[in-house]
């Protein structure tokens, strides 16, 4: 006991120096604010009285010029101060979260290290007083126990021991209470943690990283990360955390937050997301879904493509089930390796068979023959893309037209002269002729020198035997005929299918290149077992420089059964030097019961761990009839209110059965509808289809409709098992007339 | 800037004042400008700006803002 009073005394005195410290910093990098607002104010105003306001006079614009120039300098500076002011303050509220005593090998006293989100050095004595989460030292706290212990520094390893593991608790510029750490206390601090609401964003977990969670954030060695974790392993909160750890790294390997892309699977969950990296002090790095990286490669071409949720949708709501086959078979084929060999096939057929050249003729002869022209694609340096190189022929030809049309001007002239009857002008007349002939011809070239990507996609469904030379050798679905003779028929110009955009984004990559992310260094793929081997394909394309963090958890694909050897396949594509794959395996964001009930819609074990904080059981409610049932409903929402619970999900199989509840009884429930047209408001009560809800977390997951019409096929059981593990605290299920066969934990699956 | 004074040359030529004429403006018989019109308006903004227009490039020209766009782009290289 006394022991312990007086560690606090000592820890307290520690916490009054480094607040005094900041507060020390603070003051001066407000005051320098100050002086540097003041500074940007009066140039500005210097600026706008001094300097001449039209351009026109020479003197006048140069001087306008450094005067832009010394207001870009002061502005810079002084962002860097507001922006050091924001870390300042951060750090005041809670500097700090644990600390390390290790004794260096061959050193006599154990040092005390101190970890908090960012560091702070006593510009006095030059000591580090704090470090930074990310620094080799502090992975002392999250990789060891009290013992032996080392970690990596610039000049090697160091190795030496841990006597002490503790954790702060700091909030708002106020010393808590601090803990000394050991396996058990501090999973009764994540406990303590977890059993909060869940918040509406989410947040990070610097306190809290978990030993094999830490050694996927700092990760240096692979080139391909690849991590399968269960639901509610942290995977998500693990990526953004390597994404910090790797910009820290960065600033000594030149990787800095604009050469870094986060693939996530919708603007929903990027929006849910999009806290964490400004929490921790970093900017926030471009987020995208891959819809983006469609549009971003194909450009005014085509009309906004299908995205991943509406065809989720139309796959779900399909009624009849060999039409749902079909369709599935065709997104199946179209994402597969063998349509990207077809694809790849086409690609050179193009090159070598399909371009429509023609000759060019111009004033009366022939500037270029099309045998020549296509001898010059084929031979052309086999990096330049095929788009480039006839771009580079459009160029050629347009410079021999151009002298040819000095000529053809004078004759046009000499024509014009000869009708004195016009009543135009000559130049004007004899140029407008020569303008009309130069539109004609152009339309000519570009017929072949400008890519119809659309149109050569389409090509290659509608003319069979091209469909099937392209298939030569490979294993054709059975359907293929099927889905050729459907893709053949979609009407066009028109959105295009989920599935078609990413084949026309992968043919066009292929052809035209991509430089638009060229300088990304590291891609992170969430949700990644709902991507298909197009996907990977493309990224490759699209980042061929970068290092990979792949994360995803096979439970959870929809729609479709993930091959056993998924990482294998994405190992293959990417193609990296080094590579591997660990297991997150531990769930923590379920309580146990929600874990063990939540088993039973998993494929054999699931091999997953759970935290092991307990909660109340999952219920399940029935009703009469549809009414009873949305009072029920209804009357659960409000209990749970009662009881602190503060955001809850109603799950829906579909968005348009999200609606349909929506319509009658959203309001009266004050819920909203999550349709994924606004940012999803995440604390208080939403009704969302289960797809939409992936990744997300809420203090109460709500299954509505769980009967045994709306889930009775292998791919329902897997939504079931994503919207079970949506629930941090509780979970209750909703059902009028026969409970879906998973619910009882037995049940054979319908095929579709 | 550039505006105006392609304004004022394709007012000369349509025999028009230049106030109905914006970058919207497309050399189309809607707008009261024929093939012909738009010709001598090349052959004007090259001696005004003392630029070459190439028949192919001419050929583009659906607006004034095209032509704008052209000669800002052509100074731009200066």
């Amino acid at each position: 006991m006394q022991n312990y009073q007086q560690e606090l005394q000592r820890e307290q005195a520690y916490f009054e120096e480094i607040l005094a410290l900041v507060d020390a910093r603070l003051e001066k990098k407000r005051a320098s604010g100050r002086q540097g607002r003041g500074g940007l104010l009066t140039s500005q105003k210097e600026m706008w009285d001094g300097a001449a306001h039209s351009s026109a006079d020479f003197d006048a614009a140069v001087e306008l010029s450094q005067y832009q120039e010394e207001l870009a300098l002061r502005t810079a500076s002084y962002l860097t101060d507001v922006e050091e002011v924001q870390t300042l303050e951060r750090m005041r509220d809670s500097p700090y979260f644990a600390r390390v005593d290790f004794r260096e090998s061959g050193e006599a006293e154990a040092a005390g290290i101190y970890i908090g989100r960012r560091s702070l050095l006593d510009e006095s004595t030059h000591a580090v007083r704090i470090f930074d989460w990310r620094a080799p030292i502090a992975g002392l706290f999250y990789r060891y126990e009290r013992g032996p212990a080392q970690y990596e520094a610039p000049g090697g390893t160091i190795r030496g021991d841990v006597s002490l593991k503790r954790q702060y608790e700091i909030k708002r510029g106020r010393f808590e209470y601090f803990f000394d750490a050991n396996v058990e206390i501090t999973d009764e601090f994540l406990k303590k943690l977890l059993a909060k609401n869940a918040p509406s964003k989410m947040v990070s977990i610097v306190e809290t990283i978990q030993k094999d969670q830490d050694a996927i954030i700092r990760d240096s060695q692979n080139e391909l990360l690849m991590v399968q974790g269960a639901a509610g392993s942290g995977k998500t909160s693990v990526a953004l955390h390597r994404v910090a750890y790797l910009m820290y790294r960065g600033l000594s390997s030149g990787l800095s937050s604009h050469q870094i892309v986060i693939l996530s699977p919708s603007a929903l969950f990027s929006d849910y997301i999009s806290g964490v990296l400004p929490e921790l002090g970093e900017k926030n790095v471009q987020t995208l879904a891959f819809e983006d990286l469609c549009g971003r490669v194909l450009g005014g071409d085509l009309p906004q493509m299908q995205t991943k949720h509406q065809l989720f949708e139309e796959l779900i709501t399909c009624a009849d089930a060999g039409e749902k086959a079909l369709l599935k078979a065709g997104v199946e084929f179209k994402a597969s390796q063998t349509f990207i060999i077809m694809l790849r096939r086409l690609a050179v057929r193009y090159q070598r068979r399909l371009v429509p050249f023609c000759d060019v003729l111009y004033h009366r002869r022939q500037l270029f023959d099309r045998q020549l022209l296509k001898e010059r694609l084929l031979r052309r340096d086999a990096r330049i893309p095929a788009a480039a190189g006839l771009q580079q022929i459009e160029t050629m030809i347009l410079r021999e037209v151009r002298e040819e049309n000095k000529s053809r001007l004078e004759e046009l002239e000499r024509f014009a002269r000869r009708y004195p009857e016009h009543a135009y002008e000559v130049p004007a007349f004899a140029r407008m002729l020569s303008i009309r002939e130069n539109r004609l011809l152009l339309a000519r070239i570009r017929s072949f020198t400008r890519i119809d990507y659309a149109a050569l996609y389409r090509r290659m469904f509608h003319d069979k035997n091209l469909f099937y030379a392209l298939a030569k050798g490979l294993t054709l679905p059975e359907n293929a005929e099927e889905i050729r003779r459907r893709t053949d028929a979609l009407p066009a110009p028109a959105p295009p299918r989920y599935e078609d955009a990413l084949a026309l984004t992968f043919l066009k990559a292929v052809l035209a290149g991509c430089d638009a992310y060229g300088d990304i260094r590291q891609v992170v793929v969430d949700e990644a077992q709902d991507c298909c081997p197009i996907h990977f394909e493309i990224l490759n394309l699209l980042f061929p420089r970068a290092k990979y963090t792949v994360l995803g958890d096979l439970h959870q694909t929809i729609e479709k059964e993930a091959p056993p050897a998924f990482y294998e396949d994405v190992r293959h594509i990417l193609n990296k030097k080094t590579s591997t794959l660990l297991t997150l395996s531990k769930s923590f964001r379920c309580t146990r019961q929600i874990i063990a009930f939540s088993g039973r819609f998993l494929e054999g074990p699931s091999g997953q761990e759970c935290f092991g904080r307990d909660g109340a059981p999952p219920e399940i409610f029935s009703a009469a009839g549809r009414d009873l049932l949305d009072r029920q409903l209804a009357a659960f929402i409000r209990e749970l209110g009662a009881q602190g619970y503060r955001s809850v999900c109603v799950l829906c199989k579909s968005l348009a059965a999200a609606e349909e509840l929506y319509e009658r009884m959203g309001a009266s429930a004050g819920a909203a509808l999550m349709d994924g047209t606004r940012p999803a408001a995440l604390s208080g009560i939403c009704i969302a289809p289960i797809y939409m809800a992936k990744g997300l977390e809420f203090d109460a997951a709500l299954v509505y409709d769980a009967d045994d019409v709306h889930y009775h096929t292998a791919d329902d059981k897997k939504l079931l098992y994503i919207a079970a593990t949506r629930a941090l605290h509780r979970l209750a299920l909703f059902y009028v007339g026969k409970p879906s066969r998973f619910l009882s934990g037995g049940g054979q699956e319908d095929a579709l | 800037m550039i505006l105006q004074q392609v304004a004022r040359l394709l007012a000369e030529i349509l025999g028009e004042g230049e106030e109905g004429i914006t970058e919207e403006t497309a050399f189309t018989p809607e707008y009261g400008i024929q093939p012909i019109d738009a010709a001598a308006l090349v052959i004007a903004v090259e001696k005004k700006f003392h630029l070459t227009v190439y028949d192919d490039e001419a050929a583009c020209f659906a607006t004034v803002g095209d032509v704008v766009r052209y000669i800002e782009a052509s100074q731009g290289d200066k």
